[in-house]
C-alpha cells in the first residue's frame, strides 16, 4: 500500500510557507533573468484571476493586486528537507518524485505504508494525519493512497484533498483525471490532443494492441498508468552518505602551534578514511575548519582551508602531508579551540602504466613537491606560464602544469622573425629620463646615469578602449652607455601617468 | 612637399575599413591633399562614391584595389602559439590604375577570379591572371597584407628581394613601387629596413603610404568592433587580432614628412606617382549595346519605322483622327529627341525584351515615367495612352537633363520574370549583362545586435535589445537605440554599456555585405566586365555588378528594372484559367469599362485587388467614389506620402464630394490643375506649373523637381527656386500664391507619383477588379497560387471569396493538386453560388507537406484513386508519418473511405505512417481491414483549430460565427451591422486582427483591421492608447475594440478608446503587420 504526499505549486508554497500573512493575497513566483522573467508558480488566488505559469512579468504587471516574488532555491531545498522529515515520521520507506503538473513544478513523496495500520490506522486515516502534519509544516498537500504506486501519485496530482483508492478500483478512480497527471512527453501530448483523448479513462479504453502498434511501448506504458496497473520498483531515499562525512573535535584548551594540531588532524583523517574505505571510495576534498579563540563578534571566527588533491586518494600519509603544507602556508591567526574536518569522496584513481611509456613522476609525489614549492613561493608563482593573447606586456598567467596542447598541423607556421632574447624587468623599474624634442637623450636607472647613444622608436601601443582597463604606451629601444659599459634596453613612457620605466634589457 | 595618400581602404573592404569613401575623401580635402587613392579589398565597391564626392570637393580620386593572389603565398598570420588564429588568406597586391586600359584590366581581372570562385565574396587571382592584365596598372609592395611582408617573413631579406623581382617581371620596373608604412610598430620598421635595402639594390622608387583604414584616429574603435565581428569573437577575447594602435588614419603632408624625415624621396614619389595616375572615373567607356538592324537601316530609322507601325496599330482602332494626328506629331517630336540623344538602341533593346515576353506568353508592362512616352506606348512597352491622357513627356526625357531615361518593366513574379532575365543574359552574354547590387548596411537592429555580441552581452539581452528596436515604419522620438538598450535591461550608467551604445550608433550605415537588387539590370555593349567588376550573387546563376543602383546612375550607366509583381503573376494565371474553364477569351489590352466594376470599387469591396486594397485605400475609395478610369488613376496616387504630407489628399476628396470650392492658386494654372480639381497630385503637374507660371523649359522644370526632391545640392536648389520666384513675380503671381506653389512643389517632388506611373498601376488595379467581378473563382485561385503577395493573408482572401458567394473546397488527397485548382460545380450546387466554379485548395496549403510529396500524390492519384490511408502510404512512399498525420488532421484523408472522419484518418495514419520494413511493405496487414476506430469525431471547435493549425485558414464557417451569441451579449456588433449605425455612436467590435499598420506619415496613429464572419471593420488607435496597450495591439490575435463610430462620407471606422483581448480558443490565425 502506498500513500502519496503531493505539494502542488511547490515553488510558491515554499516561498509562502514561513509568511502566512501573504497567503491571503494573489501571489506569483517568477523565475529567469531580469527583465525576462516568467511566472513559474502561482497560488490559488492568483490562478483565479487568470494568471498562469509561463506568463511574462509584463503580463503579471497588468494585475495591480498581484504580488510578484522571486523563486528561492534555498527555501525550496529547506522545504523539501522538512517535507521529507514529515513523511519519514510516517514510514521509513519514502521515495521522492519530481513532477510537473499543469505546467507548474510540484513535489511528491511516496510512502510505502504497508504494516503501519497498527500505528496510524487505515490508509484513509493515515492520509488524513499526513495531510494535517504537512499543514502544520505550512504546506497545503494533496494525499492519495492506493495499492499501486503510480495510481497513488496520479491521484494525488489530479485530485485535491485526501483520497483513498480501493485495491482493484484504480482504473475507475483515475478515469476522470486529465492526461497531464501521466507526465506526458510533448509529442505524446500532441498526439493524444489530436486524437481527442482528454482523460485517463479515454486512454484506458483504447485497445492495447492497436495502441502499441501506433505508439510503441511508450503508449502501452501510458495506458497501464492510466489503468492504475503500471508496476513500480520502489527505491527508497537513502540517508545521504556524502553529506555526513564530518568529524569534529573540541580541544580542552586553545592550541597555537601546528605540530600538536597535526596529531589531531591525523586522528580525524584516519577515522574519515576508514569510513570512506569501507565503501571503496577515496578522498577527493578535505575541508578543515578551525574555530579560533577570538572574541565572538570578530569576523574571523573560523579559519577554513580547502585542500583538493590532484587525484582522489586513500593514502593517509600523503593527505596529511598536503594538509600540513597547506596549513604551513596559511597559518591561522589565533589559537584553535575546535577542529572540524569534512571530506568529499570520489572513486579511487586507477591508472594502467604503459610498458613502453617513459616513466613520469609519481602523481602523489609530484603533488607534494608542488605543494612545497607553493608554500615557498606563493600560490600564483608555481605552474606553467601561459601567454595571454594581448598586446599588454604583463599579459600572462600561471596555469597548473598540464601536458602541452597538440600542435595544429593544418596551419603551417609562418615565422615573422626571430626576436632577440630579452630580459623583462618584473615589475618595470621607474627611471628618470631627459628628453630633447620628445626623444630621450639620457636616463638614470637607480642612481646610475646613462647616456642614450642610439634610439629607435617611439613604438606605440594601446588597447582595451572599451573598458576601464584602457591603456596606452610609447616605447623606445635605446643603446645606453656609462663610462664602463654599454647595453641595449627597452624603455617605456605611460602618457596617462607621465612616468618612464625600464621594461627590460636585450641580451 | 605635398603628400598624396595612395593606399587607403574604406568600409567597402567589408569589415576591414571603418570609414565610408565619402568620409575619407572629405578628410583628405580637409587636409588639403590634392589627390587620394582608394584601394578596397578585391573590388571597386566604393569607387563611384569616392569619385563623385572627390569631384565635388575638387580632389583627384585615383582608382585601385587590393587584389588577392592565391599563388603568392599566405599573408602574415598571428604566431601559432597565440589563442586567436585566423584562416589562411592569400596576400593582396595593391594596384593603382594609370589609364583607361589599366581600369579595364583591373575590372576584368577582378571579374575573372570572382566569377571563378564557387561562392559569393570569395576568390583570388593567379599569377597568370595578373600577368595577362597588368597593363596600365602600378603595383605597390603593400603593408602587412602585401606580398613583401609575407615574403620577408617566409624567406627573410632574400625571399623579399625575390618577391619584388617577381613583381618587377610582371609589371615592369617603372610600375613597381616599394611601399613603406610607419605605424609606430617595431616589426613593421624591421620590414621597412628590408624594403629600403631591396629598393636600393633593385633601383626601385620608395613610396610612403599610411595603409589607411579610417579617416580619423577616433574611428579605430569602429575598426576594432568590425574586426571582432569578422573573426566572430568578442573585444575581450580578440587579443592581437585588434589594431595595435590608432595610427592608420589619414595624415597631413606635414605629419607624413616628419614621419619619413629620413626618406623625403618616399613622400616626393607620392606626388610623382599621383601625376602618373591619369585615369579618372568620368568616362568609363560605357556604351549601351547596339541593336542589330537589317542592312540599309540605322537604329534611328528602324525605331522610327517600328514606332510608326505602333502608332498606327494603337491609335487607328480608336477611330479618332484628331487623336491620331496628335499622336503622330508627339511621336515625331519624341523620335527627334531620341535621335539627338542617341538613345534609339536603348528603346529597341527594351522593345526586344518586351517582344520576347510577348512571344513567350509573359505579361509585361512598363511602369514609371516611361508611360509618358508615346514611343514606348507605340512599341508596346507601356499600356497607357500618353496622348489620350495628355501626359507630359518631359517627365520621362529631356534634352537638358543629361541623364539616361529609366524604363522599368513589371513582370509576373517567379519563374516568368526569371525567364526574361535569363533571356537578357543569353542575349548579351554572361559578361555583357548583370544585376545591380544592393549594399546592405548596418541598421539599428543589426548594429545593436552585432555590437552587443562583440561587447560580450549575453544572448538573451541582445535579443531583448534588438527586439525592442521599433519594427514599425513610424519612428517616434522615443524609438532610439538608447531606449532599446534600456528596455533590454542593461545599465546605461555603466561606462562599458555606454560605449557599446555609442559604437552601435557609429556602426550604422557601415556596409556589411553586398546583396542583389530586386530587379535592376545593367547591359553593356561589348564587355560589361571592362566597365565594372562583376561577381556572383548568392542566388545560383546570378551575376551582379559591384555597384548599387545609385552608383550606377551616378556613373551614367543605363539600367532596366525587371520588377516582379505578384498581381501580374496572378493575372497571367487568369489568362490561362479563364479561357480553359469559362470558355471566354481574356485580353487585358481590351478590357471593357464596366459600371459594375466601378460600383464594386465605390463600395471599397477591394480585398485582393492591386494597390487599392489597403484600409487607407478603402477609406479613400468610398470618399472618392471612382466613376471613370481617370478617377482610379487619382485613387492610386492619392494614398502616397506626397499628397498626404503635402496635405492635398483631403482637399481633393472634399472637392470631389462638393464640400469644398474648387479654386486655383492662379488662373494660369487652371488648365494644369483642372483634372484634379485645383489640387496638385502628380509630379507632371508640378513640372507643368513651373513651365506655365515661371516659364521654365520642360527639362528645367524636371530638374527643379529632382533638385527639390533629392535635396542633393543646396546651391542648385536655391538657384532654381530663385528663378521660380522671379518667373512667378514676372507673371504677376501674388506672394501668398507663390508660397503655396513652392510648398506644393517641394512636398511632392520626392514622394508624389508620376501621373504616368499611376496610370500604369491603375490599369492593373482595374484589371484585377474586373477579374474579381467577372471571374471570381479564377481570380481567387490565381491569387492563392501566387502567395505571398498583396496586403492580406490567404485566410482573409478565402473568407472574402466566400462572402462573395464562392464555393471553396477543402484540401482532399483524392482531388487536390499541389496548387489550387478550379472545379465545375454540379448543377444542383451551382444555383446556390455566385460563380459556377469552385476553388479547390491545393496541397501546397497543407503546412509541412513538401512539394515533391504533393506532386507525387497528384501523380499517383492520376493512375487510380487511393482506396485507403494505407494505400496512399504505400503508393506515395515519400510521405512521412508527420505529413500523413497533418493531412488526416486537416480532413484531407476523409474521402479515403466511407464515413471516415478526421479522427478515423488520424488513427489509421498513425499506423500507416510507421515504417513496416522492406519485407512487409507491400503486404496488407490485418489492421487495414479493420474499419472501426476507438476515437471520437472532432468537435466543431477542434476542427476549426485543426484547420488553422494545419493550413492557416478554414473553408468552413468563420470562427467568429460560433461566438456570435456570446459576442452579442457582450454588446459587440458585427462588421455588417456597423455600417447601419450613425456617425458618433458608441460601438464595440470584436474579431480577429487581419492587418496592423503604423504608417510613417500617420504621426503615431495605429490602424487595425478586424474581421468577423460578416466582413471587415477598421479601428483607429491614438498614440496614447497604443502606448498603453502596446503589447496587446502589436501581438493580440483576437481583440475587442470599443470606440466612437466615425462615418464620414460612408467611410466607416471606429475611433478607439478601449482595447481588450477576446477570449477565444487559441487558433493560429495570422495578421499581416506592416512595419
Amino acid at each position: 500500500m502506498y500513500a502519496c504526499l503531493y505539494i502542488p505549486s511547490f515553488p510558491a508554497q515554499a516561498v509562502l510557507r514561513l509568511q502566512p500573512e501573504l497567503r491571503r493575497r494573489p501571489v506569483v513566483v517568477l523565475d529567469g533573468e531580469a527583465p525576462r522573467e516568467t511566472v513559474l508558480s502561482t497560488n490559488t488566488l492568483a490562478r483565479r484571476l487568470g494568471l498562469a505559469s509561463g506568463m511574462t512579468r509584463l503580463q503579471t504587471e497588468s494585475f495591480p493586486q498581484v504580488l510578484s516574488l522571486r523563486r528561492s532555491q534555498a527555501q525550496e531545498s529547506v522545504t523539501k528537507a522538512a517535507l521529507l522529515e514529515c513523511a519519514s515520521s510516517f514510514s521509513p520507506l519514502v521515495e521522492s518524485v519530481q513532477t510537473v503538473f499543469s505546467n507548474e513544478p510540484g513535489q511528491a513523496l511516496i510512502l510505502d505504508i504497508r504494516g503501519t495500520e497498527g500505528l496510524f490506522g487505515s490508509p484513509q486515516a493515515l492520509a488524513v494525519k499526513l495531510r494535517q502534519r504537512a499543514g502544520a509544516y505550512g504546506l497545503l498537500a494533496h494525499v492519495a493512497t492506493s495499492a499501486n504506486f503510480h495510481a497513488a501519485a496520479c491521484a494525488a496530482r489530479g485530485m485535491s484533498g485526501v483520497n483513498s483508492i480501493r485495491a482493484g478500483n484504480e482504473a475507475a478512480a483515475l478515469a476522470s483525471l486529465p492526461l497531464d497527471v501521466l507526465d506526458l512527453s510533448p509529442e505524446m501530448a500532441d498526439t493524444f490532443r489530436l486524437w481527442g483523448i482528454r482523460n485517463c479513462g479515454m486512454l484506458a479504453k483504447l485497445p492495447e494492441r492497436d495502441l502499441v502498434a501506433r505508439l510503441g511501448f511508450e503508449g502501452q506504458q501510458l495506458r497501464t498508468l492510466a489503468c492504475g496497473e503500471h508496476p513500480h520498483h520502489f527505491v527508497p531515499i537513502e540517508p545521504d552518505f556524502g553529506s555526513h562525512l564530518i568529524e569534529t573535535i573540541e580541544l580542552e584548551h586553545p592550541v597555537e602551534f601546528l605540530e600538536p594540531l597535526l596529531f589531531l588532524f591525523s586522528r580525524l583523517l584516519d577515522q574519515l578514511l576508514l569510513r570512506v574505505q569501507t565503501r571503496s571510495l577515496a578522498i577527493a576534498l578535505i575541508e578543515v575548519k578551525l574555530r579560533l579563540d577570538v572574541p565572538a563578534d570578530d569576523a574571523q571566527l573560523c579559519h577554513t582551508r580547502t585542500i583538493r588533491p590532484a587525484l582522489p586518494s586513500q593514502d593517509a600519509r600523503r593527505l596529511l602531508k598536503l594538509v600540513q603544507l597547506d596549513m604551513e602556508a596559511h597559518p591561522s591567526q589565533a589559537a584553535v579551540l575546535a577542529i572540524e574536518m569534512r571530506v568529499e569522496v570520489a572513486k579511487p584513481h586507477t591508472a594502467q602504466h604503459g610498458l613502453f611509456l617513459p616513466q613520469g613522476p609519481e602523481p602523489d609525489g609530484l603533488e607534494v613537491t608542488l605543494a612545497r614549492l607553493k608554500r615557498l613561493l606563493g600560490e600564483d608563482r608555481v605552474g606553467a606560464a601561459q601567454l595571454l593573447d594581448t598586446r599588454r606586456d604583463d599579459g600572462f598567467v600561471m596555469r597548473s602544469f598540464a601536458p602541452p596542447p597538440q600542435q595544429n598541423q593544418l596551419l603551417p607556421e609562418v615565422v615573422a622573425n626571430l626576436p632577440a632574447a630579452f630580459r623583462v624587468c618584473r615589475p618595470p623599474m621607474a627611471i628618470g629620463t631627459t628628453l630633447r624634442g620628445n626623444q630621450p637623450v639620457a636616463i638614470s636607472i637607480g642612481r646610475e646615469p646613462f647616456t642614450v647613444i642610439m634610439r629607435a622608436g617611439p613604438w606605440r601601443r594601446s588597447g582595451e578602449w572599451w573598458s576601464q582597463a584602457n591603456w596606452c604606451r610609447e616605447e623606445w629601444d635605446v643603446l645606453l652607455s656609462d663610462q664602463a659599459t654599454q647595453k641595449i634596453c627597452r624603455i617605456a613612457h605611460d602618457p596617462s601617468s607621465h612616468c618612464w620605466y625600464l621594461v627590460g634589457t636585450y641580451d | 612637399m605635398q603628400y598624396v595618400e595612395l593606399h587607403a581602404r574604406s568600409a567597402f573592404s567589408f569589415l576591414e575599413g571603418a570609414s565610408l569613401p565619402e568620409a575619407l575623401i572629405a578628410r583628405a580635402a580637409e587636409l588639403q591633399m590634392p589627390a587620394m587613392a582608394l584601394l578596397d579589398r578585391n573590388g571597386l565597391y566604393g569607387a563611384p562614391r569616392f569619385h563623385m564626392t572627390a569631384k565635388k570637393l575638387r580632389v583627384r580620386a585615383h582608382v585601385g584595389a587590393e587584389i588577392a593572389v592565391a599563388d603568392a603565398g599566405q599573408r602574415l598570420r598571428p604566431p601559432n602559439h597565440l589563442l586567436n588564429q585566423v584562416l589562411p588568406e592569400p596576400v593582396r597586391f595593391p594596384v593603382l590604375v594609370t589609364s583607361r586600359i589599366g581600369y579595364q584590366n583591373l575590372c576584368r581581372l577582378i571579374t575573372r577570379y570572382k566569377l571563378r570562385a564557387r561562392t559569393k565574396a570569395e576568390g583570388a587571382a593567379l599569377f597568370s591572371d595578373v600577368e595577362s592584365h597588368h597593363e596600365g596598372l602600378v603595383c605597390l609592395t603593400g603593408g602587412d597584407e602585401g606580398p613583401l611582408a609575407a615574403a620577408l617573413a617566409r624567406g627573410g631579406a632574400e625571399g623579399g628581394r625575390k618577391e619584388v623581382e617577381r613583381l618587377v617581371s610582371i609589371f615592369g620596373p617603372e610600375n613597381v613601387y616599394v611601399e613603406i608604412q610607419r605605424h609606430f610598430d617595431r616589426e613593421e620598421e624591421w620590414r621597412n629596413r628590408a624594403a629600403i635595402d631591396i629598393a636600393r639594390s633593385l633601383k626601385l622608387p620608395l613610396l610612403a603610404t599610411n595603409g589607411v583604414n579610417y579617416a580619423t584616429a577616433y574611428e579605430r574603435e569602429v575598426l576594432d568592433v568590425l574586426t571582432a565581428i569578422r573573426h566572430k569573437t568578442t573585444l575581450d577575447e580578440a587579443g592581437r587580432l585588434l589594431a595595435i594602435n590608432s595610427a592608420r588614419h589619414l595624415r597631413s603632408s606635414r605629419e607624413m614628412a616628419q614621419l619619413f624625415y629620413d626618406h623625403p624621396d618616399a613622400i616626393e614619389n607620392t606626388n610623382v606617382l599621383s601625376s602618373r595616375l591619369e585615369f579618372a572615373m568620368d568616362d568609363l567607356g560605357y556604351e549601351f549595346p547596339r541593336y542589330p538592324v537589317p542592312d540599309g537601316q540605322t537604329m534611328d530609322s528602324f525605331l522610327r519605322k517600328r514606332t510608326e507601325e505602333g502608332v498606327r496599330s494603337r491609335y487607328l482602332p480608336k477611330k479618332d483622327p484628331a487623336l491620331f494626328a496628335r499622336a503622330q506629331k508627339q511621336a515625331g517630336r519624341e523620335l527627334r529627341l531620341i535621335e539627338q540623344l542617341g538613345l534609339a538602341g536603348y528603346f529597341l533593346i527594351v522593345w526586344d525584351v518586351v517582344e520576347f515576353c510577348r512571344n513567350n506568353g509573359i505579361l509585361v508592362q512598363g511602369r514609371g515615367s516611361a508611360a509618358n512616352s508615346v514611343v514606348c506606348y507605340a512599341l508596346g512597352i507601356t499600356a497607357v495612352d500618353p496622348v489620350g491622357m495628355n501626359l507630359l513627356f518631359e517627365r520621362f526625357l529631356s534634352e537638358e537633363r543629361g541623364e539616361w531615361p529609366d524604363i522599368d518593366l513589371d513582370l509576373p513574379s517567379g519563374d516568368k520574370r526569371e525567364q526574361a532575365i535569363q533571356y537578357v543574359y543569353r542575349r548579351y552574354g554572361e559578361l555583357g549583362a548583370a544585376m545591380c547590387a544592393n549594399v546592405i548596411t548596418y541598421r539599428g537592429k543589426s548594429a545593436a545586435r552585432e555590437t552587443g555580441k562583440v561587447f560580450g552581452l549575453d544572448k538573451d539581452t541582445i535579443n531583448q535589445i534588438a527586439g525592442n528596436v521599433s519594427r514599425f515604419e513610424f519612428k517616434k522620438p522615443t524609438d532610439t537605440l538608447e531606449n532599446s538598450f534600456r528596455a533590454g535591461g542593461v545599465n546605461l550608467q555603466h561606462p562599458r554599456i555606454r560605449k557599446c551604445l555609442e559604437l552601435a550608433y557609429r556602426l550604422q550605415d557601415i556596409p556589411r555585405h553586398l546583396g542583389q537588387h530586386s530587379g535592376g539590370m545593367v547591359i553593356c555593349k561589348g564587355q560589361l566586365d571592362s566597365v565594372v567588376p562583376l561577381e556572383h550573387a548568392s542566388m545560383p546563376g546570378r551575376v551582379v555588378v559591384q555597384w548599387d543602383k545609385e552608383d550606377i546612375s551616378d556613373m551614367k550607366m543605363i539600367k532596366v528594372d525587371f520588377l516582379g509583381l505578384g498581381m501580374m503573376a496572378a493575372m497571367s494565371d487568369c489568362l490561362e484559367l479563364v479561357p480553359r474553364h469559362y470558355g471566354e477569351s481574356l485580353d487585358y489590352g481590351q478590357l471593357p469599362q464596366d459600371e459594375a466594376v466601378y460600383r464594386m470599387l465605390q463600395a471599397a469591396d477591394t480585398i485582393g485587388l492591386f494597390q487599392v486594397e489597403s484600409p487607407a485605400q478603402m477609406s479613400a475609395l468610398v470618399r472618392n467614389f471612382p466613376e471613370v478610369f481617370y478617377d482610379l488613376v487619382v485613387q492610386v496616387a492619392i494614398i502616397r506620402p506626397g499628397p498626404i504630407v503635402g496635405k492635398m489628399a483631403n482637399p481633393y476628396m472634399l472637392r470631389r464630394r462638393g464640400k469644398q470650392k474648387v479654386t486655383y492658386p492662379h488662373p494660369l494654372l487652371i488648365p494644369v490643375l483642372e483634372r484634379t480639381l485645383g489640387v496638385p497630385l502628380f509630379q507632371e503637374q508640378l513640372i507643368r506649373i513651373a513651365m506655365v507660371i515661371a516659364d521654365f523649359s520642360g527639362g528645367e522644370a524636371e530638374e527643379l523637381r529632382r533638385a527639390m526632391g533629392m535635396r542633393r545640392s543646396k546651391d542648385k536648389m536655391q538657384q532654381l527656386e530663385t528663378k521660380l520666384t522671379a518667373g512667378m513675380t514676372r507673371k504677376g503671381v501674388d506672394p501668398a500664391a507663390q508660397k503655396v506653389i513652392t510648398q506644393a512643389i517641394s512636398s511632392f517632388a520626392l514622394y508624389g507619383f508620376p501621373e504616368s506611373h499611376a496610370a500604369s498601376f491603375a490599369l492593373l488595379a482595374y484589371a484585377s477588379a474586373y477579374l474579381k467581378h467577372r471571374y471570381l473563382a479564377a481570380f481567387l485561385c490565381a491569387l492563392l497560387n501566387n502567395q505571398p503577395m498583396g496586403f492580406y493573408h490567404p485566410a482573409t482572401l478565402v473568407k472574402d471569396g466566400q462572402r462573395h458567394g464562392l464555393k471553396i473546397r477543402h484540401i482532399d488527397v483524392q482531388h487536390s493538386d499541389w496548387k489550387c485548382t478550379l472545379e465545375r460545380l454540379p448543377e444542383n450546387e451551382a444555383s446556390r453560388f455566385k460563380d459556377r466554379f469552385a476553388v479547390h485548395l491545393g496541397l501546397a496549403y497543407a503546412r509541412g507537406i513538401r512539394r515533391e510529396v504533393g506532386e507525387a500524390i497528384a501523380r499517383a492519384r492520376s493512375v487510380t484513386p487511393f482506396t485507403s490511408v494505407y494505400d496512399l502510404a504505400r503508393r506515395v512512399p515519400q510521405l512521412r508519418r508527420q505529413e500523413l498525420v497533418t493531412l488526416a488532421q486537416i480532413g484531407a484523408l476523409n474521402s479515403l473511405g466511407e464515413d471516415i472522419h478526421r479522427r478515423d484518418a488520424l488513427w489509421q495514419a498513425e499506423y500507416a505512417g510507421r515504417p513496416s520494413g522492406d519485407l512487409f511493405k507491400d503486404i496488407p496487414e490485418e489492421q487495414e481491414h479493420w474499419k472501426s476506430t476507438p476515437l471520437f469525431q472532432m468537435s466543431t471547435e477542434e476542427r476549426l483549430a485543426a484547420d488553422y493549425q494545419g493550413t492557416g485558414l478554414t473553408v468552413g464557417p468563420h470562427p467568429m460565427s460560433y461566438h456570435r451569441n456570446r459576442l452579442a451579449n457582450m454588446g459587440a456588433i458585427s462588421a455588417s451591422a456597423l455600417k447601419r449605425l450613425p456617425n458618433g455612436q458608441r460601438a464595440r467590435i470584436a474579431g480577429f486582427v487581419i492587418s496592423r499598420q503604423m504608417p510613417g506619415t500617420a504621426k503615431g496613429f495605429f490602424f487595425l483591421s478586424i474581421e468577423d464572419e460578416t466582413g471587415v471593420s477598421r479601428a483607429i488607435v491614438e498614440p496614447d492608447l497604443f502606448d498603453k496597450h502596446r503589447a496587446l495591439l502589436s501581438h493580440g490575435r483576437f481583440l475587442q475594440v470599443e470606440g466612437w463610430l466615425q462615418n464620414i462620407d460612408n467611410d466607416m471606422s471606429l475611433k478607439a478608446f478601449d482595447v481588450m483581448p477576446l477570449a477565444i480558443h487559441d487558433m493560429e490565425v495570422r495578421s499581416h503587420d506592416f512595419h
